[in-house]
């Protein structure tokens, strides 16, 4: 920070005090340049204007408009020339400097209030269709790339360079009045320079992609048309890293439209005291499971009190997996095979001759009504879904619909089946005693034969009960394994084909860890696994104003909201997938040869043959890819000049300077 | 243990308050032993305050100036490192009263709205750039907040000057000049050291941004309003070498730029331009 002192010794107006004499009369004001500024501008934008229409006009018709343009100019350059002593006077003043600044910042300020280079239909939205028009045709969707903005930052380049002349800024003292000011000219330059003869475009790629071209986009991000690197790009590999998972318990409160807004957030730890949320709530946690598992385990007991198992390892193309089957107990006791081995069934006791025959044998599958008479009658009748039937008692069946796997959808309000499976199997009824009136519905169900759904039974009329008789086919290829005898049978279509030991009958299967157990139960064994934060569980008591303690038990991955009374929510669950990298491995190829590598990260581009390649874009839905913005930029060195003259000067101009100052005048 | 629970916070504010409020009437009655014992509590709140935010650094494992939550404990800890500074150069015990208010101001909101949790660092931020950048701004910002209560206290002093012509009084107590010339002096120094950052803190951005994005200039809304806020001082800067601009013009000058510099930091998402913005706080 300057001393008051150094102050004193600075002259109060550098410029006015060193200014070259010139013979002039022009005393500068704000108001006469702010004109200036005006007139300056719409000249430039003028000269713009003329210049971008002869470009484009047709070769034939540019002569008269370019005739009058060069007239023109060379009017306007007559009439600066013969008053140059009051323009450079009016240029390189400090008033001037202040409205250029001045009209730089409100530029600036507007391009910040307007959205820039959005889509046409947006300013219309925005902004109704009568300005966005308006606005649209004074380039105000991209203001700082408008003639207008160009034109300012023309002027003040124009300027920046006439100021250090009448300042003499080359002395010694002054350089930093020098570096400050054509700093910011150098930097322009460097930016003239990167837009001239510059390129950027993005460069897409999937692993084991190569590229020697990219695609040159504008502003917009419009693609526009391929350009040759030179080289080539090959993308070994793309790889989204994350920050390691980590688990929490949120409290979300609902805001306005349906907006949850976390509003807490800790850690999940085991803790006596409680944790207060707010509003009277409050919680803790007391059992934090990082790993945790739900197992069904075989424990062997005595003889008659569990029942038989087989059990081992079954291998295929995608890795391995258990397999348990009990004896005698439905669905449990066979496991599909894969290919057409057909099933793998386990039983204690060898079939019978007599069961082995019933196997073989085919079966439909039948349904049955159990009818009891209001007289005590009773009578089966073997029924088809569709089919009529008249009663011994007088009255009518007709059986509707049969449901093997039966639902009732509470959507439609319907009965549904869930699968071809006799899952459930059901059938829905209605008993009528003549055709004038239609006979309320009910369902009967094999596996509740006791409840009726829809109407009851009439006082009066009969009791129906539904049986289900699963039909039988016998199974084309089926390994059976004997407990008892250790013995495996190979049917087919229910005829035994093979008898052999168990110890090789199930080589060909691709089963290890082959394992018979004579007597045991299944018993569901919990608890932590490891430290490993892979299935979290925790156990937590919630409490409220309104409720009194509650024991809970949350999995972060399969998060269920505990709601307060409050009406917020406290969630234990899975903080989401934070990236911490984004990272392309790419080789540099040139003339067939591999010549570098490099991994190309977000702040770590990638330099080569003047092409910078920059991290910018991934696809949730394709791991393999990766976007790269390729930037050419021969002006880059030239704005860090810039930028190091800028700096160096302003601080030249407020520690240097004084310093040399008060060296000369000895203090 | 969470570095940046409410007691700590709490803790800062009051003794920020404290400062303020001893601070205050001392000044005014030039109590010595007042000035004193505000410096003191102003002293020991910075390093509350500085011990914070190591202990926040620490516990992220980054730097602690990512949210705005986070920038309102870190400007703060500015304010109160170029005061501390100030007063040990220049006895600039004026300072005291106005970098505890910003100061109760910012842990205010800080306790308001406090960071549910912690944010980690996006690949767009994980740069050598981040912390000289922010540090520089924030430096900056917290001297130009300095040059705005100085020119204030100068603008005060003036109107003094006119309306009693003390004799040897000095404007208020506590050390610093004793015109409003010399308050002017201070105010213009702070805001060059202001300026000097600030176009250091812009530069890095600029480069920072070649490296992150390939662009060094995007119009992106917080880059315009730190080139409008840069273009306010340096409008300052050449309105102060203009004829009748050196006293009481150039502090008017000074207290309106710091409005360009409260909107660069806190007005951006008011913006309609905001949307696409990267540096946005959210």
């Amino acid at each position: 920070m300057t001393h008051p002192v150094q102050e004193a010794c600075l002259p109060a107006t550098p410029s006015q005090s060193t200014a070259r004499p010139l013979p002039s009369t022009f005393r500068p004001s704000f108001i006469s340049c702010t004109l200036l500024l005006v007139m300056l501008w719409a000249l430039a934008i003028a000269g713009g204007r003329v210049g971008r229409a002869v470009a484009v006009a047709p070769a034939g018709e540019a002569m008269l408009p370019v005739g009058i343009a060069i007239a023109l100019g060379a009017l306007v350059v007559a009439v600066c020339w013969s008053m140059r002593r009051t323009l450079y006077l009016a240029l390189t003043s400090l008033h001037f400097s202040v409205v250029l600044l001045g009209a730089l910042m409100l530029g600036t300020v507007a391009g910040t209030l307007l959205v820039q280079n959005a889509a046409a239909e947006e300013y219309a939205l925005r902004y109704g269709e009568a300005f966005a028009g308006l606005a649209l045709s004074m380039g105000l969707n991209d203001i700082f790339h408008t003639l207008g903005f160009n034109a300012l930052l023309g002027i003040l380049i124009l300027s920046l360079l006439l100021v250090p002349v009448r300042n003499r800024a080359w002395q010694l003292p002054r350089w930093g009045h020098l570096g400050s000011h054509l700093g910011i000219v150098v930097i322009l330059f460097g930016g003239i320079i990167g837009n001239l003869s510059g390129a950027k475009g993005v460069l897409e790629m999937r692993e084991g992609d190569t590229a020697d071209r990219f695609t040159l986009t504008n502003r917009q991000r419009a693609r526009l048309g391929p350009e040759t690197l030179g080289f080539s790009l090959v993308l070994d590999d793309f790889a989204i890293d994350y920050y390691d998972a980590i688990y929490r318990l949120h409290v979300y409160t609902p805001r306005a439209e349906d907006r949850w807004e976390m509003t807490g957030s800790w850690e999940p730890e085991v803790d006596e005291d409680w944790t207060p949320i707010g509003n009277g709530a409050k919680f803790r946690v007391t059992q934090v499971m990082p790993d945790y598992r739900s197992d069904q385990v075989l424990r062997e007991v005595a003889s008659g009190q569990g029942a038989a198992w087989f059990t081992a390892t079954m291998e295929h193309d995608h890795g391995a997996h258990d397999v348990r089957l009990q004896a005698g107990a439905p669905q449990r006791d066979l496991v599909t095979l894969h290919g057409d081995a057909g099933v793998l069934r386990f039983a204690w006791d060898a079939p019978s001759p007599a069961e082995l025959d019933a196997a073989a044998e085919f079966h439909p599958v039948r349904h049955l009504l159990d009818v009891t008479a209001a007289d005590g009658a009773t009578q089966t009748l073997e029924v088809e879904p569709g089919g009529r039937y008249e009663l011994a008692s007088g009255e009518r069946v007709d059986v509707h619909e049969y449901f093997p796997h039966f639902s009732y959808d509470m959507e439609t309000r319907s009965g549904i089946s869930l699968s071809d499976q006799p899952v459930n199997p059901t059938i829905r009824v209605s008993v009528s005693t003549d055709d004038t009136v239609e006979p309320p519905k009910q369902w009967l169900f094999a596996k509740f034969p006791d409840q009726v759904m829809g109407a009851g039974p009439d006082a009066g009329g009969p009791t129906l009960r539904y049986r289900f008789e699963a039909g039988h086919a016998p199974l084309p290829r089926e390994v059976l394994v004997v407990g008892s005898t250790r013995e495996v049978l190979r049917l087919t279509d229910g005829r035994l084909l093979a008898r052999a030991p168990l110890d090789d009958g199930l080589h060909d299967l691709d089963l290890a860890d082959i394992r018979v157990v004579a007597s045991a139960v299944e018993e569901t064994v919990t608890g932590n696994r490891s430290d490993e934060w892979n299935n979290p569980v925790i156990h937590l008591e919630l409490a409220d104003g309104a409720h009194e303690a509650g024991s809970h038990v949350l999995a972060a991955n399969e998060p269920v909201p505990l709601r307060l009374a409050d009406g917020s929510a406290l969630v234990f669950e899975r903080r989401g997938d934070d990236v911490r990298s984004y990272a392309s491995t790419v080789g540099v190829v040139e003339n067939g040869q591999r010549v570098a590598s490099h991994v190309i990260r977000v702040n770590e581009p990638l330099h080569w043959a003047g092409f910078k390649f920059y991290q910018s874009n991934y696809r949730k839905d394709d791991p393999t890819w990766t976007g790269l913005q390729v930037v050419k930029d021969p002006g880059l060195p030239v704005v860090y000049i810039g930028f190091l003259m800028l700096a160096l000067g302003l601080t030249w101009v407020y520690t240097v300077r004084p310093w040399l100052l008060k060296r000369r005048l000895g203090l | 243990m969470n570095a940046l629970q409410h007691p700590w916070v709490v803790a800062i504010a009051v003794l920020y308050a404290l400062a303020l409020i001893v601070s205050v009437p001392a000044l005014i009655r030039r109590a010595r032993r007042g000035i004193l014992v505000a410096l003191c509590l102003f002293g020991l709140a910075f390093a509350l305050n500085t011990t914070l935010i190591v202990a926040r650094w620490t516990e992220a494992g980054r730097p602690p100036f990512k949210t705005l939550f986070e920038t309102m404990i870190f400007y703060p800890w500015c304010t109160g490192l170029v005061t501390l500074t100030l007063i040990a150069l220049r006895r600039l015990m004026v300072l005291i009263p106005f970098a505890s208010a910003v100061s109760v101001m910012g842990l205010a909101y800080a306790l308001i709205r406090p960071d549910v949790e912690l944010v980690l660092m996006p690949p767009a931020l994980q740069s050598a750039w981040f912390v000289p950048h922010v540090v520089t701004y924030f430096m900056s910002y917290a001297a130009l907040f300095a040059s705005f209560a100085l020119a204030m206290v100068a603008l005060y002093a003036e109107r003094r000057e006119g309306r009693l012509a003390l004799a040897g009084g000095g404007t208020v107590g506590g050390g610093g000049p004793r015109n409003a010339a010399g308050w002017q002096a201070h105010a213009h120094g702070a805001a060059i050291f202001g300026v000097i950052t600030l176009t250091a803190g812009l530069v890095m951005g600029a480069v920072w941004g070649k490296y992150a994005w390939g662009d060094y200039w995007g119009w992106d809304p917080k880059e315009s309003w730190a080139l409008v806020t840069w273009l306010a001082y340096v409008i300052y800067l050449h309105l102060r070498l203009m004829d009748g601009w050196h006293g009481r013009r150039a502090m008017v000058v000074l207290v309106c730029s710091f409005a360009a510099v409260v909107f660069t930091y806190l007005g951006m998402s008011m913006l309609p331009t905001a949307d696409g913005s990267l540096h946005v706080y959210q």
